[in-house]
């Protein structure tokens, strides 16, 4: 009796010892296999029920409206093929000249100059505090930021942004996505996001807009020119990121499409 | 001897519990102090990468449920039309998938530091809530949390940026079971992760 209790407890405690390291997939195999952890019936039964409100039901039911699929996945690839061919050669020097520091900085810009689009949306969507604190951060990092080139709303005064657009706010008074729209150069949006952004333009400064008083630019070539360039310089912020989910993915266009609506949705019921 | 005995006993008898049965009021501190630890392990210069990987795997290996991970991302038809072989199979190339996924993350992320909200109650579940501010701009992660049978509390998800990491599993693996077969997702699977 007195050697069995502690073997036993000893016993107990290899059960629990957490499964060592694995280097290789056929590693992991024999391990999880071999496991004891890993509950007996693990294999057998589903028993993951109580999620399926979770996750909406089966995946194999879920179908997802895509009537341009065969033209987006096309236009996938060539973004991507455009990523590796030009982007990609234009960011080494780009980086070279401006490293990533200042490209932070100049992206900081490009979203203070944003503000308008913002400060519109969140009274769209009565959203009066954030309308303020968005008004309050435009005037402080614009004076103390050196024109929006750094956040001391943020990082002196903790005063997140609340940035909302046209696309936001129609998703809050309902309207769903439509359909998947992959843009060449700009990437995946949906109908109701690419509808948000021809109304963003009327409002964004950095677009030009004839009739209006406050441009940044001259004219429209200049105005897309710009909208180019921020888009160049966010991209080249996110470089490793776009490369991990481009190596991981099973299948590169329907993960895109997903991530990007997930992420809207939540965007939109915050 | 016996002093020694019962020494033994008494690690054995602690240890489990503080590995694996993770209680509802420890999920704040315990996940702060797991966090801490990976980022020194990120952090040790002198540290190989398998060592460092190996390192990091011990430290989170306790606190998610891979197995239910892997089935939640299957779903049940998924599941139920996989012979045992190919169950047992599919959750380890799982497992290693998707710690091979975090793993190659973390890297983007080591210098931020790392802001934990207190736990939110969702209905059964717990919501932790964690954010870096990087490039000027807030990123959320959030650790979803359920209370397994006999592991206490486990991580079955976590949302990068609002993107719930398995529902990008289900759309995708759900996808590729439409095109061919459980073999072929298992085959894709195998496929490194360069």
């Amino acid at each position: 009796m007195r050697k069995t209790i502690p073997s036993l407890l000893i016993g107990t405690w290899l059960l629990y010892t957490p499964s060592i390291a694995l280097d290789t997939a056929e590693n992991a195999y024999n391990a999880v296999a071999a496991s004891e952890d890993v509950a007996p019936d693990a294999f057998d039964d589903f028993d993951a029920e109580g999620f399926a409100d979770e996750y909406g039901g089966d995946p194999a039911e879920q179908e997802i409206y895509d009537p341009l699929e065969g033209y987006n996945r096309w236009m996938t690839a060539f973004n991507d093929t455009l990523y590796d061919y030009v982007l990609k050669p234009v960011f080494r020097g780009y980086d070279f000249i401006f490293p990533e520091p200042i490209r932070v900085s100049i992206n900081n810009v490009f979203n203070n100059l944003y503000y308008p689009v913002s400060l519109v949306n969140n009274l769209l969507q009565l959203k009066f505090e954030n309308a303020l604190s968005e008004t309050g951060r435009f005037i402080v990092n614009t004076t103390f930021g050196f024109g929006g080139m750094f956040d001391p709303a943020y990082e002196g005064l903790g005063v997140e942004p609340h940035v909302e657009d046209f696309g936001q706010t129609l998703g809050h008074y309902g309207v769903g996505g439509g359909f998947p729209i992959v843009l060449p150069f700009f990437g995946i949006t949906n109908l109701r996001d690419f509808s948000g952004d021809l109304l963003d333009f009327y409002v964004n400064p950095i677009y030009y807009v004839e009739p209006r008083k406050y441009n940044v630019v001259d004219n429209t070539y200049q105005g897309w020119g710009l909208v180019t360039y921020k888009q160049v310089n966010k991209f080249s912020l996110y470089e490793k990121e776009y490369e991990q989910l481009r190596e991981e993915a099973l299948d590169f266009y329907p993960l895109t499409r997903d991530i990007y609506e997930q992420n809207r949705n939540n965007l939109i019921s915050e | 001897m016996k002093k020694f005995t019962a020494m033994l006993t008494l690690i054995a008898l602690l240890l489990p519990l503080s590995l694996s049965a993770l209680q509802e009021n420890e999920i704040g501190p315990v996940m702060r102090q797991k966090i801490d630890e990976v980022l020194t392990v990120i952090n040790d210069q002198n540290l190989t990468k398998p060592a460092r990987n190996t390192a990091i795997e011990k430290i989170i290996d306790p606190y998610f449920d891979f197995v239910l991970m892997a089935k939640l991302s299957l779903g049940k038809s998924g599941w139920e039309n996989a012979s045992p072989a190919q169950r047992k199979e599919y959750i380890a190339l799982f497992e290693h998938r998707i710690k091979d996924s975090y793993m190659s993350k973390i890297d983007l992320y080591k210098n931020e530091e790392i802001v934990l909200e207190a736990p939110q109650k969702q209905g059964s579940r717990i919501h932790l809530n964690s954010y870096i501010v990087d490039k000027g701009e807030k990123k959320e992660v959030l650790y979803k949390f359920y209370r397994s049978r006999d592991h206490g509390w486990l991580i079955y998800d976590v949302d990068v940026l609002g993107v719930s990491i398995i529902q990008t599993y289900r759309s995708q693996f759900a996808g590729e079971l439409q095109k061919g077969s459980m073999e072929l997702l298992l085959q894709k699977l195998k496929e490194p992760v360069s």
